[in-house]
């Protein structure tokens, strides 16, 4: 049976289509322009709908696609800062090039449905996804001045973090490193680390990010384990026609504490961050690369720290339309380790019991990709990665830790048998591997057969079913688990500007090779191992509408409905001398729900503009009644602006209710988190200037206990794009 | 831009000022205590040898975990310390707490349940010896004279008891642990337990009745009253224990004119194993401990 796979592979990838090889087919030119300035428009996006086939403009804004082995062809042109664009049909000759019409493009500040891929694992309209789901694109995320991505991501309606934990709807709570109920894929590649599953951010490069998606609510019936309560999907850019420079460099200080008695140095502290890419295209042979380094003192002792990180992306297109991508990225980190403040009088002292930690992490990911359309219908995608990550103390490491190492590989089809069937299946195949001092040497294999078809019933509704199996082992021991996904979506469009969404599926999470090993003790705590981890389930669901108001201005609204089951919670026993023991285990039956609400828009000419975000919900622990730790009720942002070019001004303000339940120090003071932050913006054409006032008011709050919130710093950041 | 647009701008600012600019400006330096710490038998305390001391507060009392404790800094002290010259400040929250004590910890040991035993000394009320509560409002924010009186006399440091426990009865398999401590008086209230001055939790659970177990307990330098053997159930909580041996020490004996506590003095480097008894015996220190108390 394997053979029989291994040779279909092979006749795909190696013997192009004899559909695509009759020399009979069409070839259509074309051009794409801005509406209103004329000006050729380079990168646009063009799909032929109904078919898998497409391609990009040139630095002139054509595009010329060939071998279309089609009587006639519709296409659909996207691209960030533009509406969509649907065109006409056009009548193809086989043999003949077929130039068309000049599309004229327009311009809009509002991506009212831009174009994912996250949802199904294929570029889709957002108007058709019947998930929850929030998009970044690049414009924004450099907007809000971010130092890593996660800083960006708060901006996302649902989302927020205690320190760098994402929660998607109050998924992860606060995990301590170890187990996050959010997958984080790269171009559709999981990058999780393979020990810990926890997310490295800084292995992320700022300026090739073309956008950033983020589904809400469990997808492990298409990307599997960790999905359990949302997904992130960075987007890298590809790489450009034209030789591309880019330069980003953001220094700023911190300025004094709220209070005197919180002083701790007379240094003024500072960081900056400097990043600089650079694409180009030699032929059909393209290439990214991307360098970032980030030095900070820190606004509190044992704040230090240094990030480096690079990474690069190379694209080949081959004759017969098929494409290889190979991505790599590497972070090197290295930090000292706050880990609570000595006291409320000294909240940036770090505590003396704890003042020696240090935290080093390297970390490589890489992915090698093929993709190729083997008729019009039908396409396949092939892709393997490895990920390696070591991280310790740095001065012990060698003997304690060895990297972490993690293959995965995955092979998908999508298919169109019929014009209302779009169907995706595919295999991934994943091997977790972790070893150190503190959780011995430990592998999990997992393998996963899935299936997707997304039905349009008819021109206003469409339906998506979906499955997955996850067979998950650990150590190729007796310890197996099985898990079916199954996943329900309908889109429904009554009238043209509303989209009515419901999704319901179900999700999982393999424990942790750390969750289920980790034995170590440290100053007062205790770890104990749980071999027998079984993995969390959920049940999500979620009804949403999104409303276009006018052609600047959308809402939505959504309720959502989380039921967890064998929640992974870190069970605390105090032993006989007072110390804290804590060992993971399947304890808590959980739900979360809520209700999200989100609009965005512009208005007078895109002089005004706001975005604004409310979440509330409703995290319990089943078996106590009582809330789950770590969970605000509440989650606010709200960002008016004001453009008169070339200047903009944005005020953005950020709450987080008081969390109610903490896992440790319950009796500390808590606060909600209430914070300013200031900016204004100098856009010419290739350079922008921003100078920012993070947390305006130097409001002092706690979301993790006893680490005081970062305090108020002045930015200046310029941003040059050749 | 028109009046209205300027509105619209104005509106969406003045909310923002609403909903923030209420002065908050989050957490804030805490109320606190203050008080001295009076020095008591700091020469007990080998020169190079002063380790680390904190002034704890706890909540509730017993504490339930480590970290319902606030703990200061380690407060600078040496062995030339005069005997009134330390003091702390704990910055705490508003509301009440249990117990304000003195922990000590040797040199290059981590803080841990060996720290627990060394409670110095527990603020108390006048003339009585049982923690005294602190309560810190919104009128009585900051409070100072919170003295403690910290005895190094009841550090464990450098003297031990030997003996035997020998074992009788059937063996409870709720059993989870054995404790053996050392006490100044007869415990009688919770904090007495807290007085111990020294204790070993590492004994064996199920000794052979035939094979006395022989024991070596490092203790205090002072004057020990009682010896004990404690039964601990399996998930019983921290102060959840049966004492199932015992055994009082002689007073030694009163000097004319001086005060001396009640107990067998047992110097630094001195062991005993034995006892003379008030009619003159030589007594060993065997504890015969009896299970059969564990089936209250």
């Amino acid at each position: 049976m394997k053979k029989i796979a291994v040779l279909f592979l092979i006749s795909i990838i190696l013997f192009p289509n004899l559909a695509l090889s009759q020399g009979l087919l069409s070839t259509i030119k074309g051009k794409i322009v801005d509406a209103k300035t004329k000006e050729p428009l380079p990168g646009a996006n063009i799909q032929i709908i109904g078919t898998y086939l497409g391609g990009s403009s040139n630095i002139n804004g054509e595009f010329l696609l060939k071998k279309i082995p089609l009587k006639t062809c519709t296409l659909r042109i996207s691209m960030i800062g533009y509406k969509n664009y649907v065109s006409e049909e056009y009548e193809l000759e086989l043999g003949e090039t077929v130039e068309i019409p000049v599309i004229e493009m327009e311009q809009t500040v509002i991506g009212m449905n831009p174009i994912v891929v996250t949802a199904s694992k294929q570029r889709q309209d957002l108007s058709v996804i019947p998930h929850s789901i929030s998009v970044l694109p690049e414009v924004e995320l450099i907007d809000r001045t971010p130092l890593r991505l996660d800083n960006a991501l708060e901006s996302v309606a649902g989302v927020h973090f205690i320190e760098n934990h994402i929660n998607i709807r109050g998924s992860s709570g606060y995990t301590r490193n170890v187990g996050s109920r959010v997958l984080l894929v790269i171009d559709e590649v999981p990058m999780m680390n393979s020990d810990n599953n926890e997310i490295n951010w800084n292995i992320l490069p700022i300026l090739d990010v073309e956008q950033i998606e983020v589904i809400k609510g469990a997808g492990s019936a298409l990307y599997g384990s960790n999905a359990l309560g949302g997904v992130v999907n960075v987007i890298t850019k590809s790489p450009s026609d034209v030789t591309r420079f880019k330069i980003r460099t953001v220094n700023g200080i911190y300025t004094t504490p709220v209070y005197d008695q919180w002083e701790w140095t007379d240094r003024t502290l500072n960081y900056t961050k400097n990043d600089i890419s650079f694409s180009k295209k030699f032929g059909e042979l393209g290439m990214n690369m991307a360098f970032g380094y980030h030095r900070s003192t820190g606004y509190r002792t044992d704040g230090e720290f240094l990030r480096l990180n690079a990474s690069s992306k190379f694209t080949y297109q081959f004759p017969d339309a098929s494409k290889l991508t190979f991505y790599g990225g590497f972070s090197h980190e290295n930090r000292d380790e706050f880990i609570e403040w000595q006291d409320q009088h000294n909240v940036l002292y770090s505590s003396p019991f704890y003042s020696d930690a240090q935290v080093r992490l390297d970390a490589i990911d890489t992915y090698l990709m093929y993709q190729k359309p083997i008729t019009a219908k039908a396409g396949i995608k092939i892709r393997a990665s490895y990920l390696s990550s070591l991280s310790g103390d740095q001065y012990e490491r060698t003997k304690d830790y060895f990297p972490a190492i993690g293959f995965g590989s995955e092979i998908k089809m999508d298919w169109l048998p019929h014009p209302a069937h779009n169907i995706t299946f595919g295999t991934e195949y994943k091997i977790d591997g972790g070893h150190t001092k503190f959780i011995g040497e430990h592998k999990g294999y997992s393998v996963a057969p899935y299936l997707q078809d997304q039905w349009q019933v008819f021109r206003q509704l469409t339906m998506t079913l979906g499955l997955r199996y996850d067979d998950y082992r650990v150590d190729n021991s007796d310890y197996q688990e099985s898990h079916l996904n199954p996943k329900l979506g309908i889109n429904y469009t009554p009238f043209a500007g509303t989209i009515l969404r419901f999704s319901g599926g179900s999700g999982f999470r393999a424990a942790s090779i750390f969750e289920r090993y980790l034995s170590f003790k440290y100053k007062l705590f205790t770890a104990m191992p749980n071999e027998d981890l079984k993995a969390e389930r959920s049940w999500s669901f979620d009804f949403g509408i999104r409303q276009q108001i006018t052609n600047n201005w959308w809402v939505d609204a959504a309720v959502f409905h989380n039921d967890y089951y064998n929640y992974i919670e870190p069970v605390e026993e105090i032993l006989d001398d007072f110390t804290l023991q804590v060992q993971f285990q399947n304890v808590v039956r959980a739900r979360i729900k809520g209700v999200e609400f989100s609009t965005k828009g512009s208005w007078l000419g895109d002089h005004l503009g706001l975005q604004a975000n409310f979440t509330y919900m409703d995290a319990r622990d089943l078996n106590t009644g009582t809330k789950l730790s770590y969970r605000p009720e509440m989650l606010a942002f709200f960002v008016p602006s004001i453009k008169i070019a070339p200047f903009e001004f944005q005020a953005e303000y950020r709450y987080a209710s008081r969390i109610d339940k903490v896992m440790l120090y319950s009796y500390d003071q808590r606060v909600p988190q209430k914070v300013w932050t200031f900016r204004a913006f100098l856009r010419l054409k290739n350079f922008t200037a921003i100078a920012a006032v993070n947390n305006a008011f130097n409001y002092s709050y706690t979301q993790l206990e006893r680490n005081l919130g970062e305090i108020r710093n002045v930015s200046i950041t310029f941003m040059y794009d050749l | 831009m028109k009046i209205y647009h300027w509105s619209f701008i104005i509106l969406i600012f003045m909310m923002g000022g609403i909903i923030t600019c209420d002065g908050d400006k989050g957490l804030s330096p805490t109320p606190w205590i203050e008080g001295k710490i009076y020095i008591e038998s700091i020469q007990r305390v080998e020169e190079g040898q002063t380790g680390d001391m904190v002034v704890v507060v706890a909540p509730d009392f017993p504490p339930q975990k480590w970290t319902d404790i606030i703990k200061t800094p380690p407060l600078r002290f040496n062995r030339n310390v005069n005997k009134d010259t330390i003091e702390y400040r704990v910055p705490l929250n508003y509301g009440e707490y249990s117990v304000v004590a003195v922990l000590w910890k040797p040199k290059g040991e981590e803080w841990s349940f060996e720290t627990i035993s060394n409670i110095l000394g527990v603020y108390t009320a006048p003339n009585l010896f049982k923690p005294k509560p602190v309560t810190i409002t919104e009128k009585d924010e900051f409070i100072s004279g919170v003295d403690i009186y910290a005895d190094f006399g009841f550090v464990r440091y450098g003297a031990f008891l030997e003996g035997t426990i020998t074992y009788t009865g059937d063996f409870n398999p709720e059993t989870d642990m054995m404790i053996l401590a050392s006490f100044p008086m007869k415990p009688e209230t919770v904090i007495d337990y807290l007085f111990a001055l020294g204790w070993d939790l590492t004994l064996p659970i199920q000794e052979s009745a035939y094979k006395p177990y022989r024991f070596t307990l490092n203790v205090a330098p002072a004057y020990h009253k009682y010896i004990a053997l404690f039964w601990r159930r399996k998930k019983g909580g921290p102060y959840d224990f049966k004492k199932i041996a015992d055994l009082m020490f002689p007073d030694d004996l009163p000097q004319i004119g001086a005060f001396v506590p009640e107990g067998t003095y047992l110097g630094k480097g001195e062991t005993m194993s034995s006892f003379v008894s008030d009619s003159g015996d030589t007594v060993k220190i065997d504890l015969v401990a009896d299970f059969s108390k564990t089936y209250d």
